[in-house]
């Protein structure tokens, strides 16, 4: 303890006395720095959100080029009136089909339409047997060829209600693109100039849904993103100059702000990081801590400045020293426990999770030594920059903090908390894991492409997908027994109600032995032998491409996939078919196949579930210890530990409840949000409860409860002006247009407000009715009560 | 005491709620509470072959993967029943007195007794290498089923035993029917037009044409029409007339055709449907609702006809309605 009270002063005394020096040094690291945000890249990168070694993730890697990746689009192509079924639309589809190909990072080989070879008749009669794509290469000319091409494409099943709507109004077009080459600023653009430039856009509509469109509209947002980040921040800047009244108090948590995000994102280009859109509320709340640590050490400064009459230069240094030490321990707490999160196997976590460390850890140099050093030039006296005084609001909000802890309402405080926690703790369990919401959660419910997507979704089998892998010796797909483990299997998935549809080479063999028999349904059936239900496959083959069946089977057909078509990628929806395969499979074993789950989309959406289930107890459990041990360090108490784990829990218990409520799931967007949420919890109560110390240490023989008012009264007021100025500005992301950066606003605000509540209103309470051996010491302290009731109380830890 | 207690614990507690964290985060791992997967009534992938019904209130639906659906003109009670083996079942006779013979791949038949609820299995003797049934019929009081290889057999004691009267060809026989006169008709691959006047001890057999035929029927005097594929149609007036091709009116293929004592119905691939009132002048209908689906086999009641295929349903006049009606019969 007094190692760290000495390093601090040492510090102190020498950042004051060499401020010159101190300053240019940080000026010129924070020049040097911005100089390498010429090179720093925002975009998502898909392959940062795929957890590692993940055996889903694996079987994904190793057959998303032919059975499906995680990147698949699809385009609805919608007739105004009528069916699809004229040659104007046919036309369209066939522009856009060829379009596509044009794409950034498109698969040429995975573009599937009506007008594409992919799709295709399979016709027999008395005379022979062929395979024709449907409308491949041209569209037809004539009505009569029209009637042909509907008529053949409500006999195929392959197509009709897959590719084509039962209603006939609208087709689909599905292109998928190489993991590796995905760009998500290029392909929405692209994508959108193609249906933009649509010659019949009065005869057509068009939806389009998928994961480089969904983060194509994040990224057509980031305009409005940066607005409003900046809209935040500037009322954030006013509350602080409205409540603070001063040009240093909103200045310097500015300039602290602005020097910790250059070198955070600065060392973030130094080790090769993108800046993902969707972090971008990491940022802000990191920034919101730089922010609160500057406005604690300016409130404490003032405090000397006005209250005590301490020089500028000589209050700086005492700040700094005073608020060193839970300014610290906030830092380590926060940077600790979002360092946590680098253990889940996601890149993106693990990046953030480095970057977050980082730049919690910068703030020790922009706030806790850039603003000491700099209030240290201020002139006395002090000087208001307004006339306007609205401090008389935040004095009377501590007025009431204080007067809890004065009278008999601080023994009800703690079964009061207990009770509502406990509820809603309740509440907290309904947390879910995944995507809560049927839609993307990123975008609002009634945003284009969430509209978009329940709109194919009526339509069709389902946007998302996921396969499962079945694989053998050579011709192993060709068997009877694997054929029909498929069609049991798709049956089975097929009832649920979340499942729209399923493909697989089992479906392709039934179609065609029906085609065989003179398009008799009643030989809608898989051949009775490896050999027939091969001549059935290369009757389909005759005359297609290689890579035409790509979709179910690899050219040996040793390896064949069963594609699911699923309504939504919710968290229960997906655990639920998870499930579900994996007990069909264990009952169901196959001899000589190996059957592997999951690939696509959802499989890769299934695995980041998984490894978030798995892994939130991990890292809350390590952000935990990390605040135990840091309250070791610096209190030698590991008492101070369960202590300091009030707050926490609070904050956690209504942040999670909040979420359970609104249908937040906890995601790969979120996890980060919590994990920080855990230091964000515990910095208030870190001041509140070191300043009762530091008055105690400095007299000892001092009251408690004048400790606890003076602590209120000066750190307390940096709590709730820091809560109330940063919970204002977080509120106009709600105005934002992606849902996600809204609700992670709210989120963040009811954060701060809760903690601050905590901090204010709990934790003292808590101080004098528990009294703390770690606070107050070993010895016995006699208390001067207010209300007269109180009774000299011995210290319990 | 106490002090020391809650100190010492205290000094515990921080290490216990990180160990007992840590204990979760190694040892417990999240399991999944299985929602239930009911039985549904139907399944997305159930298609029907056939139905059948003794007095047209009561109907048996037969269809793939073994599936027997039972219910009625009321969209409460009906019934999934699934086969010992999921065998995909063509066809389905009921008995007058209740007892539901169902037909299908490999010589299949399984049969529910009147007022049992069990139902038993038997194979036919059928060809290994084509032994589908097509059709089972109740005609002139006994059971006859027919299908691939020219496989025909009949049951007097209500399907205990079996005759085969086959035709030992390899021709696939789609259906079989009774005139009022008494002569069974087969319609059959290749064009071909089979008929016994001997209750099937001997077969006699006319082709029209390459195109297989797929079904005949009746009217109470003697009239009669054949359908088939590329929509194919025979006709004749009467017992004593002879069978005459007709002008398609469609060119799917057509799967059944039946009189439902006022008009003539058929049905089809691709949603077809054709109606006529006297058996030679055909037109196309089309319901709403009815589908693009093929259609292979309907049942004429005296209160409309109830068809089965992709989808089942009730065709009055011109209204269909799908069955079954409502989830919450499942």
């Amino acid at each position: 303890m007094m190692s760290l009270s000495r390093f601090a002063q040492a510090l102190s005394e020498f950042c004051i006395r060499h401020r010159k020096p101190v300053t240019a040094l940080i000026v010129v690291s924070t020049i040097a720095m911005a100089a390498l945000l010429t090179r720093l890249e925002v975009y998502t990168e898909f392959s940062d959100m795929v957890p590692q070694g993940h055996p889903y993730v694996d079987v994904h890697q190793e057959y998303k080029e032919t059975f499906g990746g995680s990147n698949k689009v699809s385009i609805m192509v919608a007739a105004e009136e009528g069916t699809i079924f004229q040659r104007p639309i046919l036309k369209e589809v066939q522009r856009i089909t060829q379009e596509l190909a044009k794409v950034s990072g498109v698969n040429p080989f995975q573009i599937t339409s009506l007008a594409s070879r992919k799709l295709k008749s399979v016709n027999a009669s008395s005379r022979g047997i062929e395979s024709v794509p449907l409308m491949w290469p041209d569209v037809p000319e004539t009505r009569e060829g029209v009637d042909k091409l509907q008529s053949a494409v409500l006999n195929n099943p392959l197509v009709y209600g897959i590719y084509v709507a039962q209603d006939q109004g609208s087709t689909l077009i599905q292109v998928d693109f190489y993991d590796n080459l995905v760009d998500y600023t290029k392909i929405f653009p692209q994508i959108q100039s193609i249906l933009d430039a649509s010659p019949v856009e009065d005869q057509v509509e068009h939806h389009i849904v998928g994961q480089p469109v969904l983060y194509g509209w994040v990224n057509h947002y980031l305009g409005e993103t940066v607005n409003i980040a900046l809209a935040s921040l500037g009322a954030m800047l006013l509350a602080l100059f409205l409540l603070n009244r001063t040009w240093r108090g909103t200045l310097l948590p500015l300039l602290s702000g602005v020097v910790s995000t250059i070198w955070a994102l600065g060392i973030g280009v130094l080790l090769g990081f993108n800046f993902d859109p969707l972090v971008i509320v990491v940022a802000f709340i990191i920034t919101a801590r730089c922010f609160s640590h500057a406005v604690q050490l300016i409130t404490r400064f003032d405090d000397l400045c006005d209250g005590e009459g301490v020089q500028p230069k000589k209050a700086a240094e005492q700040t700094m020293k005073e608020l060193f030490r839970p300014g610290l321990l906030g830092l380590v707490s926060d940077a600790g426990a979002i360092l946590c999160v680098v253990l889940t196997p996601i890149p993106l976590l693990q990046k953030v999770s480095i970057i977050g460390a980082i730049w919690v850890m910068t703030i020790g140099f922009s706030a806790v030594i850039l603003t000491p050093v700099l209030l240290s030039w201020v002139k006395a006296p002090l000087r208001n920059a307004h006339p306007l005084n609205l401090r008389f609001l935040l004095t009377a909000v501590l007025s009431v903090a204080v007067k809890v802890v004065e009278t008999r309402a601080r023994y009800v405080v703690l079964p009061v908390t207990a009770i509502a926690v406990g509820l809603l703790v309740f509440k907290a369990t309904d947390l879910t894991v995944g995507d809560a919401t049927p839609g993307s959660p990123i975008l609002w419910e009634d945003s284009s492409f969430n509209r978009d997507s329940a709109l194919i979704n009526e339509q069709y089998p389902g946007t998302e997908q996921m396969f499962i892998v079945l694989s053998g010796g050579d011709d192993v797909l060709k068997r009877p027994d694997v054929l029909d483990w498929m069609q049991r299997f798709q049956r089975r998935m097929e009832r649920m109600p979340q499942v729209g549809g399923s493909l697989s080479l089992a479906d392709i063999v039934v179609d065609v032995r029906r085609n065989l028999y003179e398009g008799n349904p009643r030989y809608r059936e898989l051949g009775n032998s490896q050999m027939e239900n091969g001549e059935l496959i290369s009757f389909y083959m005759q005359g297609a491409a290689p890579d035409d069946l790509a979709q179910y089977a690899n050219p040996m057909f040793s390896d064949g996939s069963v594609i699911l078509f699923l309504q939504d990628r919710k968290g229960e929806t997906l655990r639920q078919a998870t499930y579900q395969i994996k007990r069909f499979i264990n009952n169901n074993p196959l001899d000589g196949v190996d059957v592997r789950m999951a690939g696509g989309s959802l499989g890769i959406i299934a695995a980041v579930n998984e490894v978030l289930l798995r892994d939130q107890v991990e890292a809350i459990a390590l952000a935990l210890l990390v605040v135990i041990l840091s309250c070791l360090v610096v209190y030698r108490s590991s008492a101070s530990g369960i202590f300091f784990m009030v707050p926490v829990l609070i904050s956690n218990v209504v942040t999670f409840a909040f979420m359970a409520w609104q249908g937040i799931g906890m995601s790969i967007s979120t996890l980060p949000v919590v994990a920080l949420g855990i230091g964000l919890g515990v910095d208030y109560a870190f001041y509140i409860v070191d300043s009762v110390k530091e008055y105690l240490e400095k007299e000892p023989d001092g009251d408690a409860v004048e400790a606890i008012r003076q602590s209120l009264y000066s750190a307390g007021r940096g709590v709730l002006l820091t809560s109330v100025t940063l919970a204002a500005g977080v509120l106009l992301w709600s105005f934002s247009s992606l849902r996600f950066q809204a609700e992670m606003g709210m989120l963040i605000g009811l954060w701060l407000l809760v903690s601050a509540f905590t901090s204010l209103f709990v934790m003292p309470s808590l101080v004098r009715v528990l009294r703390p051996k770690f606070i107050f010491g070993q010895a016995p302290q006699t208390t001067r009560s207010d209300d007269s009731t109180g009774q000299p109380a011995p210290s319990t830890y | 005491m106490v002090g020391k207690v809650l100190g010492f614990a205290a000094q515990l507690a921080p290490w216990a709620v990180v160990a007992s964290l840590g204990y979760a985060a190694a040892f417990i791992h999240p399991t999944v509470e299985p929602l239930p997967l009911p039985q549904p009534l139907t399944e997305p992938r159930d298609i029907f072959y056939d139905v059948a019904s003794a007095n047209g209130e009561r109907f048996w639906f037969v269809g793939n993967a073994g599936t027997v659906l039972e219910g009625t003109r009321e969209p409460q009670g009906w019934e999934r029943h699934t086969m010992p083996e999921a065998i995909n079942l063509q066809g389905v006779a009921v008995t007058p007195e209740g007892t539901v013979v169902a037909v299908g791949n490999e010589g299949a038949v399984f049969i529910r007794r009147a007022g049992e609820s069990a139902w038993t299995s038997q194979c036919l003797p059928v060809s290994e290498r084509a032994g589908k049934m097509v059709d089972a019929a109740w005609l002139k009081g006994e059971l006859w089923v027919v299908g691939e290889m020219g496989a025909i057999f009949r049951s007097d004691d209500g399907g205990r035993s079996w005759q085969s009267l086959g035709l030992d060809e390899d021709i696939g026989l789609n259906d079989i029917n009774a005139a009022p006169d008494g002569t069974l008709w087969i319609t059959a691959e290749f064009g071909e037009l089979i008929h016994s006047q001997d209750n099937g001890q001997s077969w006699q057999t006319r082709t029209f044409g390459s195109e297989s035929l797929r079904s005949v029927d009746f009217t109470q005097n003697g009239a009669g029409v054949v359908v088939g594929n590329n929509g194919t149609m025979l006709y004749r007036a009467g017992s004593d007339s002879d069978w005459r091709e007709l002008d398609p009116v469609t060119s799917e293929h057509l799967y059944d055709v039946g009189f439902d004592g006022k008009r003539w119905l058929a049905v089809g691939n691709s949603g077809a449907l054709v109606t006529s009132t006297d058996g030679q002048q055909w037109q196309s209908r089309e319901p709403e609702n009815f589908g693009s689906g093929y259609h292979t086999r309907l049942q004429t009641t005296e209160r409309g006809t109830v068809i089965a295929g992709q989808t089942i349903g009730l065709l009055r006049a011109s209204d269909w309605n799908t069955w079954p009606v409502a989830e919450e019969n499942q």
